[in-house]
């Protein structure tokens, strides 16, 4: 799902809460929708667990959209490129202990028992308790420097994130190298390519080139047969076409008999 | 009626004529490219790795990687994008650098056909990996096609 300045992704996957719906976890401790029962007052500090994790994505959501309106693509791109130095680079390391000391500012035990996994993760003790979370929600908490998230719980997210990232990456080139080896063209995957772009939040798509999204527009409606050297695009087969009905003579264009008994418009002019 | 140097020339013949040129000019070539490679990296170092395009080659290929790399790559992680250049049919090349603290890896995977009998094309594929730094630097192939000629190749760094 795509984060923008007007859409607030967590509310859209139901991840807030309204009215007979609450939040449940899956054994990896992620976020999910079921109806409310009657039973299990277990369930209930189970759905204030999540509660407080929508709560905070929420909040995170609408600080993102306000530092994408505020800032620049190219700022956007820095500061996208030192967060993921402040959570990866040397740096990090060199300040481990302090990262692994870090606690929320919060009484709410289970936001410190998140914190405490996160740095449990870190150190190769325990599982990531980011796995399996959705794409754009990995982002609010990476990119998110208000405190909310410690700094090993961004970590754990945008490791979470490259995971992902390199299983969809995965992916698509082998369905690339599929597609040119039986086609002889790359148009899917391009498209592949484009979608995933416009699926990414805007601090991700700065991250990549500018004229990105209209580099790969331009290859997909090239459709290029890469073995045939033959661009088959719809573009290419309009113009085709168009050329074709007038060396047919369908054209509407006056012979000579019809030139010369009226006055040439404009065009016909060559 | 048109008037040329050479006479006249009926309208209709002359714009015949012109959508002739535009539609062989269609077919010349409206993008060239070779076999595209298919790229994994592997950082097998325990720091952070970074992907740092410094020459011209290297932005080249940058240029022409899908999806664009990613800048920085975590201990143990991997990384995958296809490139292909935009010069020829008979040619690319994939040229990466990449960079953990004062170690560099430079790859180059090249791909050239040559003539072969019969106006048969020789495919021929070269792999280099070039340490600095006290780099370990590996590169190998791992897919070849001989009919389109699409490769992959697994690079990696510690």
């Amino acid at each position: 799902m795509m984060i923008n300045s007007t859409s607030n992704p967590v509310v859209e996957s139901g991840l807030a809460l309204t009215g007979s719906k609450a939040m449940t976890t899956n054994p990896d401790g992620n976020t999910g929708i079921n109806q409310r029962t009657s039973q299990a007052p277990a369930d209930a500090t189970r759905s204030t667990t999540v509660s407080t994790m929508a709560n905070q994505l929420s909040e995170a959501s609408l600080r993102a959209q306000a530092r994408d309106a505020r800032l620049t693509r190219v700022e956007l791109e820095s500061l996208a490129r030192n967060t993921v130095n402040e959570l990866l680079s040397p740096y990090y390391t060199a300040n481990k202990l302090k990262h692994d000391t870090e606690v929320p500012d919060a009484d709410d035990p289970t936001l410190l028992a998140r914190a405490g996994k996160a740095t449990l993760y870190t150190r190769g003790l325990a599982s990531n308790p980011f796995s399996g979370m959705p794409a754009d929600q990995l982002a609010l908490i990476t990119y998110d420097d208000s405190g909310t998230f410690t700094v090993n719980e961004r970590r754990a997210a945008l490791e979470e994130s490259d995971k992902q990232e390199f299983a969809w990456r995965q992916k698509v080139v082998a369905e690339a190298e599929h597609e040119y080896n039986t086609t002889g063209k790359l148009t899917k995957f391009f498209q592949s390519v484009l979608d995933h772009y416009k699926g990414l939040p805007q601090i991700e798509q700065a991250e990549y080139p500018s004229d990105y999204e209209s580099r790969l527009n331009g290859l997909i409606a090239l459709d290029f047969n890469y073995l045939t050297h033959v661009a088959e695009g719809k573009k290419n087969i309009d113009i085709e076409s168009f050329i074709l009905k007038i060396l047919n003579g369908d054209s509407n264009l006056p012979d000579d008999e019809h030139s010369s008994s009226k006055q040439p418009q404009p065009s016909e002019q060559f | 009626m048109f008037i040329t140097p050479q006479g006249a020339i009926p309208m209709k013949i002359y714009t015949s004529l012109i959508a002739f040129f535009a539609l062989t000019a269609l077919h010349i070539n409206p993008a060239v490219a070779g076999p595209p490679v298919t790229v994994t990296f592997k950082n097998l170092g325990t720091q952070t790795a970074t992907y740092t395009p410094t020459t011209s080659n290297e932005f080249i290929t940058k240029t022409n990687a899908e999806p664009t790399p990613k800048t920085t790559i975590n201990a143990n992680s991997s990384e995958t994008y296809t490139v292909q250049s935009q010069t020829s049919p008979d040619y690319n090349h994939a040229n990466l650098r990449y960079k953990i603290g004062a170690k560099s890896c430079v790859y180059l995977s090249t791909f050239v056909t040559i003539p072969g009998p019969g106006g048969s094309k020789i495919p021929k594929w070269n792999n280099t990996a070039t340490p600095s730094g006290g780099a370990t630097c590996t590169i190998r192939a791992t897919r070849t096609n001989p009919s389109t000629f699409a490769w992959s190749v697994e690079i990696t760094m510690k």
